[in-house]
């Protein structure tokens, strides 16, 4: 397996959970993403000052350029796999279906378009 | 280079260890109606007839729930035994809807929630060609 094929799988992984997760954690999902390309970008700046000024160390400086993107990257990584287990602790399926059926609202209240419709604009507020 | 691959797979290994762990109940067989506790047999009563012909992993949902059952209030209780048949009965993208309508309802302040409870009440009350007519506009525009 290559590097495009893992980031492949990666992407597909996140692509196929994304659906489920709460909009508030895609939120926050969202501005982490926009702070570490913004990271990303500072970072790859930087390098291109540095290849132009120390060709002679270039196989020092690279190896440790991959680590400056390795260490963010996989915090959050490590960030998302927390969101994620984070997320299944508080609403685990079995939970959430015994909650659903405990409810004081009915279970036709879940079930019928109409009453959807008729809370619609309170379920956006 | 390698480095960053070997980080790479280390990554897609620890993604995918998160959901096979969580699910790692389904790998035993789920148990047969006449394998269940008299204690299980008592809370999922309703589902005596159709019990082993339910899939194995909804056979293993249902004793998650009968194991959290006696923690619950006698309302709450109450309600789950009456819904547990007709919740059985649907179909995987009813049970879908209905739990991402819970979902967006859960997320809503209490006196929102309880605004809502008044509201099914009132909906109640509506003539049917207005519930229809409701219907339709969810249909419609989803």
């Amino acid at each position: 397996m290559n590097e495009h094929e893992v980031g492949a799988r990666v992407a597909q992984y996140l692509d196929d959970t994304v659906a489920d997760l709460d909009p508030r954690i895609l939120r926050r999902l969202q501005t982490a993403r926009e702070s570490a390309v913004v990271r990303a970008r500072e970072r790859e700046a930087a390098g291109r000052i540095g290849w132009s000024s120390g060709g002679a160390h270039l196989s020092g400086h690279s190896r440790f350029g991959a680590a400056k993107i390795l260490v963010p990257a996989t915090a959050l990584l490590v960030a998302l796999v927390g969101i994620y287990v984070w997320q299944e602790s508080m609403f685990p399926p079995e939970t959430e279906e015994l909650e659903l059926l405990a409810d004081e609202l009915p279970l036709n209240a879940y079930l019928d378009k109409g009453f959807h419709q008729w809370i619609s604009a309170s379920l956006q507020d | 280079m390698d480095f960053r691959i070997a980080a790479g797979l280390a990554f897609v290994g620890l993604l995918t260890v998160g959901p096979t762990a969580g699910h790692a109940e389904g790998t035993f067989s789920a148990p047969t109606w006449g394998q269940l506790s008299t204690q299980q047999k008592e809370i999922l009563q309703p589902f005596e007839r159709d019990w082993d012909s339910l899939e194995p992993e909804r056979r293993e949902r249902w004793l998650v729930i009968a194991q959290k059952y006696p923690s619950l209030s006698r309302a709450q209780q109450r309600r789950i035994q009456n819904r547990m048949q007709h919740w059985a009965s649907l179909t995987p993208q009813q049970r879908a809807e209905a739990k991402e309508i819970f979902k967006q309802i859960q997320h809503l302040p209490k006196d929102k929630r309880r605004e809502i409870l008044q509201k099914w009440l009132e909906y109640e009350q509506f003539p049917p060609e207005l519930k229809d007519a409701l219907r339709d506009a969810r249909t419609r525009h989803p």
